[in-house]
């Protein structure tokens, strides 16, 4: 393990943060973590809710019925009384919003469109610097593990993704996970970034050091990356790089911020689930 | 002492009169001897130079009944042997109990601590514990040290892997019980071509065809049967998912308790160890293992509202409501310690100077939460009952009675033999809102209440509860005799007091004239005052006028020119008096003769002195039918203790001088210029005088004062006030000139009561003024006239007062005689015509 000084100036900051909000637990847990984050390293919140505009036509077909949750009941369906539950649900969040940052004393905006969930997720993600999503918690059930937007987010959003559980909170320890990749760079930029504006001191990087050989050349890529910022690094070289390996870095109740290169999971879904699923920190994944 | 200063400017009277006075002897002329007139306290007695060498004093002086009747109370252990120690205020009873309850105490071994904590089982009724002294604040400290390490051991339990595994496992079982139901669901609808999507409050069946939703026109188009037969499909996937939901509150609720019953056991696990060290340092108290035993049950019962504090506390933005809930939940585990012993030295002594009820009984203190007024049992305020509880608590009676609420609440915990806190509200029966009944303290205590005699007869004659709760009287004289050692003693007392002060101490000389001043108090030669705190007060103002002489210590001077400056401090009224009679506005004479009148002796209590003053009493005589006209008492002047004087010196005219014939004259006896109120019957030999003056028509010297009560058989008995009556009567002659002839006659009895001021007892010696002891009127009557009284059966003696009376009674009979036949024969003559 090396320490490295990288004194340099930063750049590509992180100014806009957007929280994709639907006031339910684990959007919660998203908004708090977004609102730490955007406190430390001063950025801007942009609350995003979408009302979904299939649910919203599906409410007036003829066979659709309703049930309710809360008191279990069932009743008759339609598209004006949809709209009103969405328009309520997007005052909560925006009420949740607005208090958050209040107390955080950030900038915030907040936003309501009706239209596809998953499209206008995206498309608000062109405009953001790295968008925060809930995961599943504990607490939420009858929902699947990972909700299909969150998934489709997490792979196609053009800027980096927070994902959290419900009831996980976001502390100042950083790990990165570099496997040499452009992806892998970014990341390393991010985390450098995050650390140098939060004034942390707790940042590793886990790197892939298979090849014992092509460790030198690694170690001055990172330092290289890490050139421009003013913070210090400890290096971990890690021969096999396993996710038992990220979460021994983890133990559960020390809780921090793990940034993962999109290239790292390769292009199965299920290698993305079992990180999510083993991990208990939220995750930063970087295209 | 050597120097100057130790030699008195003023010659202490016992250096005039060499001889000790007793026994008092009368000159062969009927007058007293100077010696008689003070009795002196001879300073060469005492063994020491100044106060200085004497020790402080061990005992009370010249109390013995009162100290032994205060020893009986406070041994005496049956209920209601409480104490009224009972005297003038002037006697310091208040010192001298405290004094002697202190030195009580000192021996004895310091009562429990008391301490009241939290009920478990009622929380508005706090439990209170009973300690050894000085382990009440050792359990405090243990219990708030218990509270911290409780949070510190309760979050290290909850975070540790092996509970979140457990948990998780609960949670989890849960969680894929109802994710599978309705994943099952989810699938079923599938098959039957239904959507299931999840809205902001529920779910949302759809139909659907290969995973798409179905529009509107897609739906038009559907035939009749697809269309009944998926109505009936949401019909009875509506009823499945309904049924599902409604499983949830109950299996939720067995969550829960699944939850709670792992968090007890783990909550059991982790402070077992806590207390169980706790335990044993407490083993010997049972009391005390009780009590912690409630706490760990508390503690494992109330687990989860504990572990959601130390959440809370790991919050940096915990509001203040939250602050206060924690502060509140943990307190319950705090101890309240409401007595503590563990600085008392000896049993405690208490004096409450401010017998309110909150101060004797204690009280409950609240708070103000969110403009709301809260309290719980750490704000149990102790009272001077609690800090006595196990000695003495001393109190002003007068004080006491004029807290009547506060006087009953004694009254009542004195009976119960418990203090139980109570509102004044609470106490007037008129509380309606819920507040702490904090349990009863079991008293033992001796109170001692202090205050004038009238007080404790009132309440004895008064109060029924009082006689029963208060037996012991000890009473406090405010006189003591003046013996030999008695002036030892008092000596002693003086350093005392001095001591006490702050003064400077005081050489013999001085302490003989404050010894000779406290029997002048004592309005006796023969007694000496108890009433020390006026004794303080000369002594204060006698260290003064040493301050201004420079002087190391009090000496002779300084008292007398204390005592001169206190006489003129007071005078103001004293002169006026004079100085009329001196302006002649009021008649006195101090020289000739007159006939029928005479210079009686009143004294005058005007705020803390009294003075005597001359006033001129007058009697005539007349034709009549035997009665004595008291003129004050027929203007309503004269009290009743003046008119029995009047009737008594009639019957013994009447007695003596018309025992088997009716008195034929008309007397009336008056107060010469007197326009306010009389009484006493300290006048009546003077009166007497008067009338058989008048009588005899023998003149009475105007020279001599006359003071003395008379009873039917013409004795002379004491009166009060005598040296203040000498004394007045003496400054008037001296401002006019002492002839040699002046005086003044005094009973007899009243001989050992002569404290007189310098200047009378110099004037004697110079025989320029005379005090004559008398014990009958005939006595009198000779002194004052020059004349015999004579036999009472020779009327022809010529220069006797009996002759003279019975001569001038016989006139009178005979006139009378005369005057009626006259009457009668006028009435006869009219008669025939």
């Amino acid at each position: 393990m090396d320490n490295i000084m990288v004194p340099s100036p930063p750049k590509g900051l992180i100014e806009r943060i957007l929280v994709a909000l639907d006031a339910s637990a684990h959007s919660r847990a998203a908004l708090e973590a977004a609102v730490r984050l955007a406190a430390r390293i001063d950025a801007e919140l942009a609350g995003l809710f979408v009302e979904d505009e299939v649910l919203i036509r599906m409410a007036d077909l003829p066979f659709t019925r309703a049930v309710r949750r809360f008191p279990a009941v069932a009743e008759p369906s339609s598209g004006l009384d949809m709209e009103r539950q969405l328009e309520a649900q997007a005052r909560r969040a925006e009420r949740l919003l607005r208090r958050l940052a209040g107390e955080a004393g950030i900038a915030w905006s907040f936003r309501v469109v009706r239209g596809d969930v998953k499209a206008k997720l995206l498309a608000a993600s062109q405009e953001a610097d790295l968008i925060t999503l809930g995961r599943l918690g504990h607490s939420a059930h009858f929902l699947p593990r990972l909700g299909s937007i969150a998934r489709a987010v997490l792979l196609e959003a053009s800027c980096p993704v927070l994902m959290l559980h419900h009831g996980v909170r976001l502390h100042p320890s950083i790990v990165v996970l570099y496997d040499a990749t452009e992806a892998a760079d970014r990341a390393l930029h991010l985390a450098a970034q995050i650390a140098q504006r939060a004034e942390l001191q707790a940042l590793t990087i886990l790197f892939e050091a298979r090849d014992a050989r092509a460790e030198p050349a690694t170690r001055e890529r990172i330092a290289q990356g890490l050139r421009p910022y003013s913070v210090t690094a400890t290096l971990r070289p890690s021969h096999r790089f396993s996710f038992i390996q990220m979460a021994s870095l983890f133990p559960k109740g020390r809780d921090g911020l793990l940034i993962v290169p999109r290239s790292l999971l390769g292009d199965h879904q299920g290698r993305l689930e079992r990180l999510l699923t083993m991990m208990h920190c939220p995750v930063l994944l970087v295209r | 002492m050597t120097g100057d200063q130790s030699q008195p400017c003023v010659q202490p009277l016992s250096v005039i009169m060499k001889a000790p006075i007793k026994p008092r002897r009368i000159n062969p002329d009927g007058t007293l001897p100077p010696e008689a007139l003070y009795a002196a306290c001879d300073p060469n007695q005492f063994g020491f130079e100044t106060t200085d060498d004497l020790d402080d004093l061990d005992h009370i002086v010249g109390q013995d009944r009162a100290t032994a009747s205060l020893r009986f109370g406070l041994e005496m252990q049956a209920h209601g042997y409480n104490v009224f120690a009972l005297g003038p205020n002037e006697t310091d009873v208040d010192n001298l109990v405290l004094r002697l309850l202190r030195g009580k105490a000192e021996g004895d071994a310091p009562p429990s601590d008391w301490c009241y904590v939290f009920n478990f089982a009622a929380p508005h009724k706090p439990d209170v514990l009973v300690l050894p002294a000085g382990m009440g604040k050792q359990l405090q400290a243990d219990m708030e040290r218990f509270v911290d390490e409780l949070q510190t051991d309760l979050s290290a339990a909850f975070e540790s892997e092996e509970y979140q595994t457990r948990r998780q496992i609960i949670e989890a079982d849960f969680q894929k019980m109802h994710e599978e139901a309705v994943a099952d669901l989810k699938r079923q609808a599938q098959e039957k071509g239904v959507a299931l999507l999840h809205t902001p409050t529920g779910f949302l069946f759809a139909p659907a065809r290969e995973g798409e939703i179905l529009s509107a026109d897609e739906i038009k188009q559907l035939s009749d049967e697809d269309r009944t037969r998926m109505e009936a499909d949401v019909e009875s996937l509506q009823e499945a998912l309904l049924h599902i939901l409604r499983r949830v509150p109950t299996s939720k609720r067995k969550l829960r308790e699944r939850i709670r019953a792992l968090n007890q056991e783990v909550a059991q696990y982790a402070v077992h160890d806590l207390f169980s060290e706790l335990r044993t340092h407490y083993q010997q108290l049972e009391q005390v293992v009780a009590y912690l035993e409630t706490v760990e049950t508390d503690v494992v019962e109330r687990v989860g509202d504990l572990l959601k504090l130390s959440d809370a506390s790991q919050e940096d933005a915990g509001l203040p409501v939250q602050r206060g809930q924690k502060q509140q939940m943990l307190q319950r585990y705090t101890v309240n310690v409401l007595v503590d012993h563990s600085e008392t030295q000896g049993a405690p002594v208490v004096y409450e100077d401010h017998p309110t009820l909150p101060n004797l009984i204690g009280r409950v203190e609240y708070v103000s939460e969110m403009g709301n007024l809260v309290t719980d049992f750490t704000l149990i305020r102790s009272g001077a009952l609690h800090r006595a509880n196990g000695g003495y608590l001393l109190l002003d009676a007068r004080k006491m009675v004029l807290q009547p609420v506060a006087w009953e609440a004694l009254k009542r915990t004195l009976r119960a033999r418990e203090i139980r806190i109570q509102s004044l509200a609470q106490a007037m029966g008129f509380a309606g809102t819920v507040t702490l009944e904090p349990a009863p303290i079991p008293l033992d205590v001796k109170v001692v209440l202090y205050g004038e005699r009238l007080l404790y007869y009132l309440l004895t004659m008064y109060d029924p509860e009082f006689p029963e709760l208060f037996r012991v009287e000890a009473d406090f004289d405010d006189q003591m005799d003046r013996t030999e050692a008695m002036e030892q003693g008092y000596a002693r007392l003086v350093g005392a007091l001095a001591r006490q002060s702050g003064l400077r101490p005081l050489d013999r000389h001085a302490v003989a004239r404050v010894i000779e001043h406290s029997a002048r108090m004592a309005a006796d030669a023969e007694k000496l005052s108890a009433e020390t705190r006026q004794v303080g007060d000369l002594l204060c103002e006698a260290d003064y006028w040493a301050g201004q002489h420079a002087r190391p210590c009090i000496i002779l001077d300084d008292v007398e020119q204390a005592l001169q400056a206190r006489r003129r401090r007071s005078g103001r009224i004293r002169e006026r008096f004079q100085e009329s009679i001196l302006r002649g506005i009021q008649f006195i004479d101090t020289e000739g003769e007159a006939v029928g009148q005479i210079n009686g002796l009143a004294v005058l209590q005007i705020g803390q002195g009294s003075f005597g003053r001359p006033s001129r009493i007058t009697a005539r005589v007349r034709l009549g039918k035997g009665d004595v006209v008291d003129i004050e008492r027929e203007v309503d002047l004269g009290g009743p203790l003046h008119s029995k004087g009047v009737l008594i010196l009639s019957s013994f005219l009447a007695s003596r001088y018309a025992a088997d014939a009716p008195l034929s004259l008309s007397a009336s006896l008056v107060f010469e210029q007197s326009y306010g109120g009389v009484d006493g019957d300290s006048a009546s030999a003077a009166e007497l005088f008067a009338l058989l003056s008048a009588l005899s028509e023998a003149p009475l010297t105007q020279s001599m004062a006359v003071t003395g009560s008379v009873n039917q058989h013409g004795q002379v008995q004491p009166i009060g006030g005598v040296n203040e009556k000498i004394e007045g009567f003496f400054a008037i002659c001296r401002e006019r000139g002492l002839t040699g002839a002046q005086g003044v006659l005094i009973p007899a009895a009243n001989i050992p009561h002569l404290m007189l001021r310098r200047e009378v007892v110099e004037a004697v010696e110079q025989a320029l003024f005379h005090i004559y002891p008398i014990t009958t009127i005939d006595e009198g009557m000779e002194r004052l006239t020059g004349l015999p009284m004579g036999p009472l059966d020779d009327e022809a003696a010529e220069d006797t007062i009996n002759g003279r009376i019975l001569r001038r009674l016989r006139r009178f009979t005979e006139m009378r005689k005369a005057f009626l036949a006259k009457a009668d024969g006028q009435h006869h003559g009219a008669q025939p015509s």
